[in-house]
């Protein structure tokens, strides 16, 4: 045998891989997604005698990943071992592989995890005054710190598959890859019935399950609201039981069926067979239900050294365990339907969409509504109310109803607002673009007075102007934010205590992208852990008037509706958010010595009726001239 | 969504013309656009919904964009008793259900769609109300707050991941707390395929978001609702 060569190139040397890509090789086998890398931790935790195992996750779990326990931790010297490849508690010898008792012995799962994120791992020994810590970047390993930390371990990865691309791409949607959490969650906690078990999603605790004195309690927990048949029995070594749906609620594949043996959820087609088979003709083919299986037999019967991720086992008799949990299910179905043939049947959930007719919605749904739903919405069809004629509707009252249609043709031909005055209104709305003449400049302004808190009076060379006060003085903010921007760096005013304001990671990663962007547009925001952001200056301009959450909020709004090529031209919408945020709001005290700011501001500036954002900045104007000629002057 | 600047007052004044209907009966409107008898069919949403369309000035879709593209908002005629109670939930779009495991919120059709809605709510007192009978409500123009946009965003996930995992089959309208996920089909017999767990496929209805009556029924209330 030859070394390889690269086809055309010259042979290669063989070498030996360096560890760190080893290891990056090795975990793909074992860490395929976040939620492979919280099965590996929950199962560490559960291995290390924890009581209570919290799951947190980030964007889908790829942000971070973080699993805390309760359990026995660890020393300062395990923790230093632990992120080493075939470093592991739970077995000595190869012998000890055959009878496994833990969830996992490979010891390679942080090892994996770590070389592909940037993992932290605190852990304290419950013996011990103080714990320890330990960041690995990519798999190459920190110091070990001293640190405090309750008893217990607390594994966070984070950035998982920062350094290998290749394989973050092959990741779904973060809601897919949570729901994949969420199912190894499940795992664990089937598992392990006496552990509770939380599982909190972007900071939203979607799942606590507090310890059960049971598998069937565990089971009625996760499943609650379906209607289950207990299934019990030992054929020889093998004993199984399991809590079965009724045939009416299968489903289309064996997504639904958890069937864990000793305690661990695997996927095996034989089982899942071995199950639907025992409804005998009550399940259609490749339809399976609901319901979670137990198969428990001793460990020298089952090899679960088949996959690096353990979802598959390998019985040392395969058939042999087919058949018996076939043979126990089919018997408990059996005497359940003997012993309770009228049972009474619960209402099917609605919008289960089963194959077939059942697509119509079941009484429960309806009871939602405060009206039964008519079928119209389920059909596409409209069947809301039978058939009337047209002419029926029109009624006797056809007169006023005419008077009536009337006036309302004419409300919606009538002119709208100053904004649309000018529309032909057969046109659609839509369609019709601002009218351009609807801009003006009305050259130098000179405030004259402010009427009820709401308005500004100015004058002009030619002409008496009434302005919307917000509008006029958002505009003018809006202005001054622009010409400062243009100047140079914005005069900012910096907070002694930053505010703190509360937004997706997604945000704040995306404000945090263009810190210096929006430095430059007078803003220093930066980020205050992952899901907040800290807000250390405003533009002096709207400083004392806005609120920091309002701009923020929106800002990140912006940002997430932009591509990076885009920003130049998005400064000024920006500008506009702040100057809307800054702007002076109704009733609010205005100095007179603001307003003629404000209204000097607007000296030759092209005036829209519309202010940048909203709000109609020129509600009315007349001229001198026209003044003089109603007064009869001229 | 971004909204050029002149956009705002024009949903300014799109809002005045929909408050125009307000106390108008869906026979006046049918009268007012030069109908001299009412559209076959005005019973129901759909031509109820074309109605109003056609008196704002919506020219969208109903699929591939909103009602009124350029000003990004999306027109919803929504059924209601007297005490603006509204009578059944709110279709918003369809979701392709191949394409769960790629969708995220941020980006999603869905999102688009509820950025900007303006709300028509119809009265009629009782299913088989005449037109003569139903009156329009005060329109509201809602786009949902951070609150409500993070709400949705988790009933998003919930259900999309619910499919994208394949396990479309688990589905059900009880999931997602303002938002759901149900079938919409001309007819029971219609099939779209989805992906099990395995990647296998699966044939099963196609699906549409839909708000949930209560939800809607606050924001007319309430638009920061959060019931």
């Amino acid at each position: 045998m030859s070394p390889a060569s690269e086809r055309g190139g010259e042979p290669r040397a063989i070498e030996i891989l360096p560890e760190a890509l080893a290891d990056q090789i090795a975990a793909g086998e074992v860490v395929e997604r976040p939620a492979s890398v919280i099965k590996e931790l929950c199962e560490n935790a559960v291995d290390a005698g924890a009581s209570r195992v919290d799951v947190e996750i980030t964007s889908g779990g790829v942000l971070a990943a973080i699993v805390s326990d309760d359990g026995s931790g660890m020393g300062a010297r395990d923790l230093a071992l632990c992120v080493q490849r075939h470093a592991t508690s739970k077995i000595r010898a190869i012998d000890d592989l055959m009878r496994i008792g833990t969830f996992g012995f490979r010891g390679e799962a942080l090892a994996s995890i770590a070389s592909v994120s940037r993992t932290r791992i605190t852990s304290r020994r419950r013996d011990e005054a103080a714990g320890h810590t330990i960041l690995v970047e990519g798999g190459v390993p920190g110091a070990i710190a001293p640190s405090g930390a309750p008893p217990g371990t607390r594994v966070e990865v984070r950035e998982l598959f920062y350094n290998v691309p290749a394989r973050r791409k092959f990741l779904k949607a973060l809601a897919t890859e949570s729901a994949h959490v969420s199912e190894a969650v499940e795992a664990v906690a089937l598992a392990s019935p006496s552990i509770s078990v939380t599982l909190t999603r972007d900071g939203r605790k979607v799942r606590e399950l507090l310890r059960a004195p049971s598998r069937e309690a565990r089971v009625v927990d996760l499943l609650g609201d379906e209607e289950l048949s207990h299934a019990r029995g030992e054929r020889g070594p093998l004993r199984v039981e399991a809590w079965l749906s009724k045939p009416s609620r299968a489903r289309s594949g064996a997504g639904s069926l958890r069937i864990l043996v000793n305690d661990r959820l695997v996927k095996d087609r034989a089982l899942a067979r071995a199950v639907a088979q025992a409804y005998g003709g009550a399940l259609d083919p490749g339809r399976y239900p609901i319901g979670v299986v137990y198969v428990d037999l001793p460990p020298e019967l089952v090899d679960v050294n088949v996959h690096p991720q353990k979802s598959e086992v390998r019985f040392a008799e395969a058939r042999a365990a087919q058949d018996a949990l076939y043979r126990i299910v089919e018997a408990s179905l059996r005497e359940g339907a003997q012993a309770a043939p009228s049972a009474e049947r619960r209402a099917p959930y609605v919008g289960r969409s089963e194959l077939g007719a059942r697509t119509r919605p079941g009484p429960n749904e309806a009871s939602e509504l405060a009206t039964p739903r008519p079928p119209a919405v389920w059909s596409g069809s409209g069947e809301l109310a039978a058939p009337r004629s047209a002419l029926a509707d029109a009624g006797p009252a056809s007169a006023e109803l005419d008077a009536r249609a009337r006036a309302l043709a004419e409300k919606l031909r009538a002119p709208l607002s100053p904004v649309a005055q000018s529309y032909p209104v057969q046109e659609p709305l839509a369609r019709v673009e601002l009218p351009r003449d609807a801009a003006r400049s009305f050259g130098a302004l000179r405030f004259v007075a402010e009427l009820r808190s709401c308005y500004l009076v100015a004058e002009s060379e030619e002409a008496l102007v009434l302005l919307d006060r917000h509008a006029a003085s958002e505009r003018a903010l809006y202005e001054a934010l622009s010409l400062a921007h243009r100047a140079g760096p914005v005069p900012m005013r910096a907070s002694i205590l930053p505010e703190l304001v509360e937004l997706g990671p997604e945000a704040v990663a995306r404000i945090d992208a263009r810190h210096a962007w929006l430095l430059e547009l007078g803003l220093d925001l930066r980020p205050a852990g992952a899901a907040q952001i800290a807000v250390h200056a405003l533009p002096e301009l709207v400083a004392h008037r806005a609120s920091p959450r309002a701009i923020v909020v929106e800002l990140a709004r912006i940002l997430g509706s932009l591509g990076e090529t885009q920003l130049e031209a998005e400064a000024s919408r920006v500008h506009a958010e702040l100057a809307c945020a800054g702007a002076i709001a109704e009733g609010e005290r205005l100095p007179a010595d603001e307003a003629r700011t404000i209204v000097e501001a607007l000296s030759g500036l092209e005036l829209r009726r519309a202010g940048p954002l909203h709000k109609r900045l020129v509600l009315e104007w007349t001229s001198f001239r026209e003044l003089e000629h109603r007064a009869g002057r001229r | 969504m971004s909204l050029p600047s002149a956009s705002h007052a024009l949903v300014l004044a799109l809002v005045e013309r929909a408050w125009a209907l307000e106390g108008h009966s869906v026979a006046e409107l049918s009268r007012a656009l030069g109908e001299a008898e009412l559209p076959a069919g005005v019973h129901t949403k759909g031509k109820l919904g074309e109605l109003v369309e056609r008196a704002l000035g919506a020219h969208g879709g109903p699929g591939a964009t909103v009602d009124f593209p350029s000003l990004g908002v999306e027109l919803k005629t929504i059924p209601v008793d007297r005490a603006l109670r509204p009578r059944e939930s709110t279709f918003v779009c369809a979701f392709r259900v191949e394409e769960a495991d790629r969708a995220e919120w941020q980006r999603s059709w869905v999102r688009e769609k509820l950025q900007r809605v303006l709300f028509v709510p119809v009265i009629g007192a009782r299913a088989g109300a005449s037109a003569t009978e139903r009156r329009f409500g005060r329109a509201l123009l809602w786009s949902p707050t951070p609150a409500q946009d993070r709400a949705l965003a988790h009933d998003f996930d919930d259900i999309v991941g619910l499919v994208g995992a394949g396990r479309i089959e688990e589905l059900d309208a009880r999931l997602g707390r303002y938002l759901q996920m149900r079938p919409k089909a001309r007819d029971g017999s219609a099939r779209t395929v989805a992906y099990g767990d395995d990647g296998e496929r699966l044939g099963t209805v196609p699906r549409g978001f839909y708000l949930r009556a209560s939800f809607t029924g606050a924001l007319l209330r309430d638009p920061a609702a959060l019931p």
